[in-house]
């Protein structure tokens, strides 16, 4: 029943009519849910790790996804994004700029609609035509191999890569657990869409460590500098590295003797090596190594991990490295896909 | 009772200004604190509105508000102040405060009507006191 409470609490924010729906399902399927999605006059749906599934107009779990289907209105959607907002958009309003709100329990709910824009910048969301609402579950233990690693390599810099829905967020979130908890040593969690925390009324309802600090809501980029500034870190963790400015502000942290451990979206290293802030990053020297995630279907499961200097000379990669067994593991990089460790340790 | 009633609505949506524009305060909060503020003592209805607005605050709003019976206000001025709830917490911050602006200089101007119109009577009373006084003066002499 416990699996099952990210479910409820995610599902308790939409309306009452889908709501209703979706505390029908069974609970093994509640447990394994990862979306809830409400999209305008279409049918409502559950993403599961391998496949989606509707509801019949009756409410019934439904498999095929064809035929009459129970759909979503407009209202039902507006419901729920009043209810995600807390009856008060202005208090998200820079959140809701950013494409997404994150409700108690760290459950984050994508919106999508119609942008207003101001001298470039999105000032305002209207016309909402569909939400996501991610289920935020916490996987406690899913990254004790990786931080006995860190803890092996002397807490060097470490970075986290894998494409959307491969449980980035839930292993930085369990790493930042690990590492808040090492006596003697500070943590300063950078959240800056409260996913990791999820920080309501100032207590994080993620495990985050006790001797950990949490920024919630601050750029990231103003965050390491006022976190170097005033809360003496010795790790800081975050997630979604993506600009320049912030690569700019980790890399003068990192120089200040602090350890980073942070995600980016990226499936291959050739993918990583594309993104400049990354690029930068890793080509500093600062990153010990870089772990690649799994698929969707194994959320939080580390397929492989390799040393910065491995991922940044394999040139030849190409799309796919793991089918092709490219240069990087030809080279006797430090690839691992079924040992993990060895490769840990290597970095 | 109207006259202080409109007065402190009229201090209420500026209250609620004011912690928008300084907090981006969630409205929850901004009831919490004009509910337990006494210089809203006679909208009795806010700490119902507090309580209920957990499930949806814009019915909450309105049930508490349509409920009060110690509101002593006109319909239109029940009218405007439904009005304010009803758009509370559904849009961007700018919007919101302008918002606010219009439903305080409506209901300010209702609360200026209501305090010309109890002058004017004070001074019709006064003035037919006086008359009656003079005219009562006169019979007597």
């Amino acid at each position: 029943m416990e699996n099952n409470k990210p479910f409820e609490q995610a599902s308790g924010c939409t309306g009452s009519r889908v709501r209703a729906v979706l505390q029908r399902l069974p609970p093994h399927v509640k447990a394994a849910a990862q979306e809830i999605r409400l999209r305008c006059d279409r049918p409502l749906a559950v993403r599961l790790p391998q496949r989606d599934i509707t509801f019949l107009p009756n409410g019934q779990m439904n498999l095929l996804n064809t035929g009459p289907l129970f759909c979503v209105t407009r209202e039902d959607v507006e419901e729920c994004f009043r209810m995600v907002c807390g009856f008060s958009v202005h208090t998200h309003q820079q959140q809701l700029c950013g494409g997404f709100v994150t409700v108690k329990g760290g459950h984050r709910v994508g919106v999508a609609g119609t942008a207003v824009c101001a001298n470039g910048m999105i000032t305002a969301v209207r016309e909402l035509s569909s939400l996501n609402i991610r289920i935020a579950r916490e996987h406690r233990g899913s990254a004790e191999e990786l931080f006995n690693a860190v803890r092996g390599g002397q807490y060097r810099s470490f970075l986290l890569a894998g494409p959307p829905c491969t449980g980035k967020t839930t292993l930085l979130r369990d790493l930042a657990r690990l590492l808040g908890s090492v006596d003697g040593r500070s943590t300063v969690v950078l959240d800056e869409r409260g996913e990791l925390a999820a920080c309501v009324n100032g207590a994080p309802q993620h495990d985050v460590g006790i001797f950990c600090d949490v920024l919630t809501g601050y750029p990231k980029a103003q965050a390491v500098t006022l976190a170097l500034r005033s809360l003496a870190p010795d790790f800081i963790v975050t997630d979604e590295v993506s600009s320049a400015e912030e690569a700019e502000a980790i890399e003068s942290g990192f120089h200040s003797g602090v350890s980073f451990f942070l995600s980016v979206h990226a499936a291959t290293p050739a993918e990583l090596k594309q993104k400049k802030p990354a690029a930068r990053l890793l080509g500093s020297g600062m990153f010990g190594g870089v772990a690649f995630l799994k698929d969707r279907r194994e959320p939080g499961r580390i397929q492989w991990i390799r040393s910065a200097g491995d991922v940044l000379g394999a040139d030849a990669w190409g799309g796919d490295a793991l089918s092709g067994g490219g240069a990087g593991r030809r080279s006797g990089g430090a690839a691992a896909e079924d040992a993990p460790e060895a490769a840990l340790a290597m970095c | 009772m109207r006259l202080r009633q409109l007065s402190q609505c009229v201090e209420l949506i500026r209250f609620i200004a004011v912690e928008i524009r300084y907090g981006c305060a969630p409205v929850s909060d901004m009831l919490f604190g004009a509910a337990h503020n006494e210089a809203f003592g006679a909208l009795e209805f806010l700490p119902k509105v507090e309580t209920d607005a957990a499930c949806d605050f814009a019915a909450a709003w309105r049930q508490a508000v349509e409920a009060a019976a110690s509101l002593a206000l006109k319909r239109e001025e029940k009218a405007i102040l439904l009005r304010f709830g009803e758009s509370l917490g559904t849009t961007d911050s700018q919007t919101q405060l302008l918002l606010c602006e219009r439903f305080a200089a409506q209901m300010k101007k209702q609360l200026d009507e209501a305090d010309a119109r109890r002058a004017e009577s004070l001074r019709l009373t006064l003035g037919g006191a006086i008359v009656s006084a003079l005219i009562l003066f006169a019979l007597i002499l």
